[in-house]
């Protein structure tokens, strides 16, 4: 008997093609050869396709694809068949899921990189860390809050970074740097004499923020909002009661 | 022959047919396919469908024919995932064929001793193995067939043929 590794590449294929191989692997070779002999029995077609193969016809048969390319092949074929819904949600769900990866490999042209991400973090719970250092960024906040606290509150409080019900920081990471009031003192007066002021959009998102930055755009948001809602209701109802006390 | 089969002549039906059908249901049962035989129809029915489509020689038919038995295989085998065995998968039945009569069929045809034999093998390389013999295909159509490459279709069949050369020798 010969050592096993002697079957190289072709006495492999002179055994499986079934040509002559050396007698040492004569028991092998008559092994093979009875799994070719095995499968030379005639075998009857079934009545239906007896029938057609004398007609001819294979009308209403599913064909069976070229083995060329199947796999595109069945998609069109699949899709030729969908119904037109079928189609546009497929065509859609295939755009943003290829967008989402190239987005997330960062394979965008710069722009296009930057407002994709912006959209899949508007529309889905997604969000990109960006590459610049967040403590830098959250220094100059605090350095704009400092110096101008007065001034740049009103611009600040209605252009959330993130979309509702994101979460607003990433864990392990304090949710206000340390130090820093959740409201400047300067801004609850501020809000009254501005009923009116359109807020800022909820859902445009702010390219130059950065995600350390984030938590604390969303917490100026919501203080200003509710600010707002909570001055306006209770000025109006003081003002009832004043005057139908006063009358009688 | 190609031609005549598309413009729809049962003589060129009948002579693929006869061409083809054993080694794909030898392919089949050696399988281990519930039914071969309906299996095989199967096949030649939406080859048969199919083959206004086709363009190619010869062997590139009978490649594409055992692609096609290929995959209808698969499929069955999804289909009866929940089975409780597959014949040449487990022993008991493979020694153990439905009743006397059949099990005098399957000696007298030598089937047995081939089931043995298969049943050394691991499916990826029986199936790699009977395409190779039983399909007379090259190893970069079997490659294609089942969707593998063509390295690891050639892997394959040496540890398939040396697990044969161990229960024979």
């Amino acid at each position: 008997m010969l050592p096993l590794h002697l079957l190289d590449e072709d006495t492999v294929e002179a055994l499986l093609t079934g040509r002559p191989v050396q007698p040492g692997l004569a028991p092998l070779a008559g092994a093979v050869g009875q799994i070719r002999a095995a499968s030379r029995q005639p075998v009857r077609p079934s009545d239906e396709l007896a029938r057609r193969m004398a007609s001819g016809d294979f009308t209403g048969i599913t064909p069976a694809l070229p083995a060329s390319e199947p796999a595109r092949r069945r998609l069109r074929s699949w899709l030729a068949g969908a119904s037109p819904r079928a189609r546009v949600v497929t065509g859609a769900v295939v755009v943003f899921t290829g967008l989402s990866a190239a987005t997330a490999a960062g394979a965008l042209p710069g722009g296009a990189q930057a407002r994709v991400e912006s959209f899949i973090e508007t529309v889905t719970p997604i969000s990109f860390q960006r590459d610049e250092p967040a403590p830098d960024l959250v220094e100059d906040v605090s350095d704009t809050r400092t110096t101008e606290p007065g001034t740049s509150r009103p611009d600040d409080p209605g252009k959330p970074v993130t979309p509702p019900g994101k979460p607003e920081t990433p864990p392990g990471k304090p949710e206000k740097p340390p130090g820093k009031p959740e409201t400047p003192p300067g801004k609850p007066p501020e809000k009254p004499d501005n009923p009116n002021k359109p807020e800022s959009p909820p859902g445009k998102p702010e390219k130059t923020e950065k995600p350390g930055n984030q938590g604390n755009g969303n917490g100026n948001s919501g203080n200003g909002n509710g600010n707002s809602g909570n001055s306006g209701n209770g000025n109006s109802g003081n003002g009832n009661g004043n005057g139908n006390g006063n009358g009688p | 022959m190609f031609d005549a089969a598309r413009a729809g002549a049962p003589w060129a039906f009948e002579r693929l047919y006869t061409d083809l059908a054993p080694v794909v249901t030898g392919y089949l049962r050696l399988q281990g396919a519930a039914e071969p035989d309906d299996l095989t129809s199967e096949v030649f029915l939406g080859v048969f469908a199919g083959l206004p489509s086709f363009e190619g020689t010869e062997p590139q038919f009978r490649s594409w024919v055992f692609t096609i038995a290929h995959r209808r295989l698969v499929d069955e085998r999804r289909r009866a995932v929940r089975r409780p065995s597959e014949p040449t998968d487990d022993p008991a039945t493979l020694d153990g064929p439905g009743g006397d009569a059949e099990a005098e069929a399957l000696d007298a045809l030598g089937l047995r001793r081939v089931y043995e034999l298969c049943a050394t093998l691991s499916a990826e390389q029986r199936e790699v193995v009977l395409l190779r013999v039983v399909g007379d295909l090259t190893v970069e159509q079997v490659a294609r067939a089942v969707g593998r490459s063509v390295g690891a279709v050639k892997a394959l069949q040496r540890r398939g043929l040396t697990a044969l050369r161990k229960k024979v020798e």
